[in-house]
């Protein structure tokens, strides 16, 4: 392999200066001229009819511009998933009926924050309390109350506005509560069970956690008279917005303008659409001034959907040579109000671990159920590092019986290189083994386990898709060159604390051999870059890199051509260095991007010189009209899902005090299984974030509901690590190459937490010789399970 | 909403100044100085002062100072003066101790030892904005009739937090009191009600000038227990001081809405107090963790300080 000159490097961000001196631009830091400001009125009641709502008061008070409330809107329904199968059920405001506590009944946009404030003080809204549910096993059984009834479409579902064959919209009835199903089965796992020498059954909870991302919940619309809205959101990837935006408000898409900001940070938080933001474009467009919608920390902890809380019933067989025989997963997904991306999380929730073990017999079962809480989203992993707890702590449990080495067993276990899934994907790289052995040999497993009273050791293990096959998972890219010789890349990636100038700057460096400042990067501005999946689901760098670096070649191919005429050489002469064109024979012989520039211009017709490439992720999988229809499904897991896999091990050492039930992580280590890391400082920080979102994760973090009540929707007792809490944290990047992904590359973003949250969990367990199956793993519970004698052993 | 509420501002540059504002504003007054309790509190709808008064500007109440039998700190002194005072950190580890552990550096660089002895008692079902606590009945401590933490509760279980107040305790330090009229000195905790609604007994034109420790050096410690190990209240907080003699004092934060206090005059008796101060202890599911936990560390936390010492 050749050496890379911009790639694998741990170049520093090329916007770092711009971020670290307060300059750029985020959307919470927009003010355009004549703005107004909104505000949404919630729910105090987790679930009630809405009698009747009066905004008299409210419209009246000097400086409102606009009072709506859910009738004024009607029935426009969103959701992450639209499809005929799950129809949207979400409204931007309740209509007649409020299912969660906060959420939105009335909004207002006033002249100021303060007076919207008060305005929403003056509405009156009357309630009849319905009766609520919010255990989701409890919301299972016959006579719960009903969180939704029938779910009756008025529209299209986006999947048909995608134009998949034989979609056709229809009603949803909802049946004791389950918003939805997936049902994924392979081999015989009663045969897999009888096989077995210890099967074990236990029950993991894990609750939700918030995303807390620096910049709040935020949106600005700015609705013009032509028709156009221009919006600046904080977001993952404008493609969902726009379509949510342009559906809901009756506008074209195209009509439609994600205009680029920094973004502080979203972590699968800001996915798809959120009332807030079409609030601001309704408002908006009914004030005909700009609406800005800032959500207050508790509005982003009360109303905005943390990660999903999951109840996984976990059922596996394992025989005395440590292979595992079967594996049952069912997995209830308390989805709150809404399913938003349930149906993905509970595919997710096999998926994900599918590339780790390579187990003959499998059934995987997921239920959403509705209840009257929160509605959930993904979260960094999405339903990966609830799977990875439940399934990492039973194997360590199984082990613990059998009496097996737990790093020797998942090595027995782990698939290979090569291997094909049983949807039909291949493991082209695959460095998991590897992983696990150097994670564990860095924290000295050998020498150190089980020596040491009140010490734990625990390893985990994590995979994750790079993109995946669904709907839009493709991307384009343009790059222009100038006559200054240096060339604007046009990507449809947004930059939300990834550092997507500085990687995408040097994929176009490596490919143009050209210095990195002659890359400018133009990111996430929906109206100049073309077609782009977002940064979701770790297609990043995989998809959205990939069509970058052949915009790069494909603008190196036309370079090359008209220098080779221009230069009247054999094109095969040439090559690009240090941002000249040079013939290899005969080094005199060069000429500058600028030249090429101008001879575009000058001697070839006027041609500006413009790159264009685009990859999709999973070219098999695709739908148009007519017989062109190969998708996935996600309910039964057939088809094929990504095109490559990131995987991550990792190894803990914890010392618990016994008397208090405190937790010191002594060494955490990381593995990352990335391919090539395109900037090696950013994969890095990928790894590093994850392992101390990882450590909030078991020790801290939890969105406490209660009656359907947010309890702690704050800083102050939402409790996140601070710098205090990180404990030594070493990340190792194993590079696997992975020959599908752009030199090399894969996914990195995400994996990486659940194998951290699964290894400290488990090193606590070990080090207390008693076994918690639920998170967090808060002081209390673990002086709990030190003190219960009939607690499980360790 | 999480916007201040509109108020009067005011900054009196003497002391006369200040006494005559809370004269007049008789209890709609709130006194300002780190702001670092007050703040998120009129946010949070929680206190409507009418007038806010600044303290910054007074004269001489910023001051750490050996007078005869005493040591006198000054009420606007910052909890991150009194950590780094060289004279306290000598006679005092308790206080000492405590001031590293209360919050966070900067929340000690702007909280200061009045603000931070009599800060407001804290519950999960309180410290929260008007239109969250909209779910719930009006609870005592907001004026209405019920506990929202402990269904059927006759009276309010807010939790006292503070960590400089449990240590000054320790060490039987008194407060000086400014009125309109008079000035008196009284022991600090004889300052708390241990009635959470109104945890502190002082009249609406009183002004804590400044805190009085005895002056022998007393050997001590500080024990807090907290989640994170930065920003966070206490779950538990012990403070102990004892003198040459073997005389004593143990006091117990965030459990009630005042701090246990133990006197001992022996060793012997010190080694009686975990016992005592556990089955004291009585803490309702109002704050972080599971009211049994908080309740059980009250010992270990004790038995540990002790065995520091």
């Amino acid at each position: 392999m050749k050496d890379f000159k911009y790639v694998k490097k741990g170049l520093k961000r090329t916007d770092g200066e711009m971020i670290v001196t307060g300059r750029a631009k985020f959307t919470v830091d927009m003010a355009l001229p004549e703005m107004l400001f909104g505000k949404i009125l919630g729910s105090p009641y987790p679930h009630a009819r809405i009698i009747g709502i009066n905004v008299d008061k409210a419209k009246e008070l000097e400086g409102v511009k606009a009072v709506v409330t859910g009738k004024d809107i009607g029935y426009r329904r969103f959701s992450f998933i639209d499809t005929p199968a799950y129809p949207a059920e979400q409204t931007p405001l309740a209509v007649d009926r409020v299912r969660f506590v906060g959420e939105g009944v009335a909004a207002v946009a006033a002249v100021t924050e303060d007076i919207a404030a008060k305005a929403l003080d003056l509405i009156e809204v009357e309630y009849e309390e319905l009766p609520a549910v919010f255990d989701p096993e409890e919301s299972m059984k016959d006579g719960a109350p009903a969180v939704h009834d029938i779910i009756e479409p008025n529209t299209t579902t986006a999947w048909e506005d995608f134009g998949i064959p034989k979609a056709k919209s229809r009603p949803f009835k909802v049946v004791n509560n389950i918003s939805n199903r997936t049902l994924i089965e392979y081999g015989d796992i009663e045969k897999g069970f009888e096989e077995a020498d210890c099967i074990r059954e236990d029950r993991f909870e894990i609750p939700s956690t918030s995303h807390v991302a620096m910049e709040p919940h935020v949106a600005v619309a700015n609705y013009q008279p032509t028709g156009k809205l221009d919006v600046w959101l904080t977001h993952m990837g404008y493609e969902h917005k726009r379509f949510w935006l342009a559906k809901l408000l009756d506008i074209p898409m195209s009509m439609v303008r994600v205009h680029k900001t920094y973004v502080g940070g979203t972590f699968g938080g800001k996915i798809s659409i959120f009332p807030y933001e079409i609030l601001s474009a309704y408002l908006s467009r009914l004030t005909a001034r700009p609406v800005k919608i800032t959500l207050t920390r508790q509005e982003v902890f009360s109303t905005c959907p943390p990660a999903r809380r999951m109840i996984v019933y976990m059922k596996m067989g394992v025989n005395k040579e440590g292979k595992i025989t079967a594996y049952h997963s069912k997995v209830i997904d308390d989805v709150g109000a809404y399913r938003r991306s349930s149906p993905t999380a509970m595919y997710l929730a096999h998926s994900f671990r599918n590339p780790i073990y390579d187990i003959a017999n499998v059934r995987h079962e997921g239920y959403g159920v509705y209840t009257n809480k929160l509605y959930a989203t993904a979260k960094r992993g999405h339903s990966l590092q609830q799977m990875s707890f439940a399934v990492e702590s039973q194997i360590d449990m199984i082990c613990e019986e059998l009496g097996l080495d737990k790093v020797d067993m998942r090595l027995k276990n782990f698939r290979k290189k090569g291997d094909v899934l049983p949807n039909g994907d291949t493991l082209n790289s695959y460095a998991l083994p590897e992983c696990l052995k150097q994670a564990v040999e860095k924290i000295g497993w050998k020498e150190k386990y089980g020596k040491e009273k009140s010490r734990g050791f625990g390893i985990g293990t994590a995979s994750m898709f790079s993109g995946a096959h669904n709907y839009p998972f493709a991307s384009g890219a343009m790059i222009r060159l100038n006559h200054d010789g240096r060339m604007i890349l046009y990507t449809g990636q947004t930059e939300f604390g990834i550092g997507i100038d500085t990687v995408m700057a040097q994929v176009v460096a490596e490919v143009l051999d050209c210095p990195m400042d002659y890359v400018i990067v133009n990111c996430g501005d929906s109206e100049v870059s073309p077609h782009d999946v977002g940064n979701w689901l770790s297609a990043g760098m995989f998809v959205s890199g990939e069509a970058v670096r052949r915009a790069a070649l494909d603008l190196r191919e036309q370079m090359l051509n008209y220098a080779a005429t221009g230069l009247e050489i054999d094109v095969e002469d040439l090559e690009m260095n240090d941002g000249w064109i040079v013939s290899r024979s005969d080094d005199s012989k060069k000429l500058s991007f600028s030249d090429m520039s101008r001879y575009g211009i000058q001697m070839a017709g006027g041609d500006p010189l413009i790159g264009k490439g685009y990859t999709k992720c999973v070219p098999e999988v695709y739908f148009w009209k007519g017989k062109y229809n190969k998708t996935a499904s996600l309910s039964s897991g057939k088809g094929r899902f990504t095109q490559a896999y990131g995987l991550a091990a990792a190894a803990a050492e914890v010392e618990v005090t016994p008397e208090t039930g405190e937790v010191k992580i002594i060494e955490l280590v990381v593995a990352d299984d990335c391919g090539t890391p395109i900037n090696v400082k950013s994969v890095e920080g990928q790894i590093m974030s994850q392992a101390v979102m990882g450590i909030g994760d078991v020790l801290l973090e939890e969105v406490e509901i209660k009656d359907g009540i947010v309890m702690n929707p704050n800083l102050l007792e939402y409790r996140v690590p601070t710098a205090n809490d990180i404990p030594k944290i070493t990340s190792i990047i194993v590079d696997s190459y992975e020959p599908n992904g752009p030199f090399g590359a894969k996914e990195v973003g995400e994996t990486s937490r659940a194998a951290a949250i699964s290894a400290i969990a488990n090193a606590i367990c070990n080090a207390i010789g008693k076994r918690i199956c639920a998170l967090p793993m808060t002081n209390d519970r673990i002086m709990q399970a030190i003190s219960d004698k009939k607690g499980g052993n360790s | 909403m999480s916007l201040l509420a509109e108020f009067e501002y005011k900054r009196p540059e003497s002391l006369d100044e200040l006494l005559d504002l809370l004269s007049d504003f008789e209890g709609k007054a709130a006194i300002l100085a780190g702001g670092t309790d007050i703040i998120p509190r009129i946010k949070m709808g929680l206190k409507e002062p009418a007038l806010v008064i600044d303290i910054k500007e007074i004269e001489g109440l910023n001051y750490v100072k050996k007078e005869g039998e005493n040591v006198r700190i000054g009420s606007i002194t910052t909890i991150f003066d009194i950590r780094n005072n060289a004279l306290i950190k000598d006679r005092y580890p308790v206080l000492h101790e405590a001031a590293c552990l209360t919050a966070s550096e900067n929340i000690q660089l702007r909280g200061t030892l009045g603000g931070n002895i009599i800060q407001d008692t804290r519950c999960v079902y309180y410290n929260k904005p008007k239109e969250w606590r909209a779910s719930f009945k009006a609870c005592f401590k907001i004026g209405g009739g019920t506990c929202n933490a402990a269904g059927g509760a006759k009276k309010c279980f807010s939790v006292y937090c503070g960590d400089l107040a449990v240590a000054l305790i320790s060490l039987g330090a008194s407060v000086l009191i400014m009125g309109k009229d008079a000035e008196r000195e009284i022991p600090l905790e004889d300052i708390f009600t241990a009635d959470g609604k109104i945890p502190f007994s002082l009249n609406d034109g009183d002004f804590i000038k400044e805190v009085i420790i005895p002056s022998e050096k007393k050997m001590g410690g500080y024990e807090k227990l907290r989640l994170r190990k930065s920003i966070d209240y206490p779950v538990v907080n012990i403070a102990l001081s004892i003198d040459a003699e073997e005389r004593g004092r143990l006091a117990v934060g965030s459990v009630a809405a005042k701090p246990l206090l133990y006197g001992f005059s022996s060793f012997e008796e010190l080694r009686q107090l975990p016992d005592r101060a556990y089955a004291d202890a009585s803490p309702i599911n109002n704050m972080a963790l599971s009211p049994l936990y908080r309740k059980s560390m009250v010992r270990v936390l004790s038995e540990k300080l002790i065995g520091r010492i």
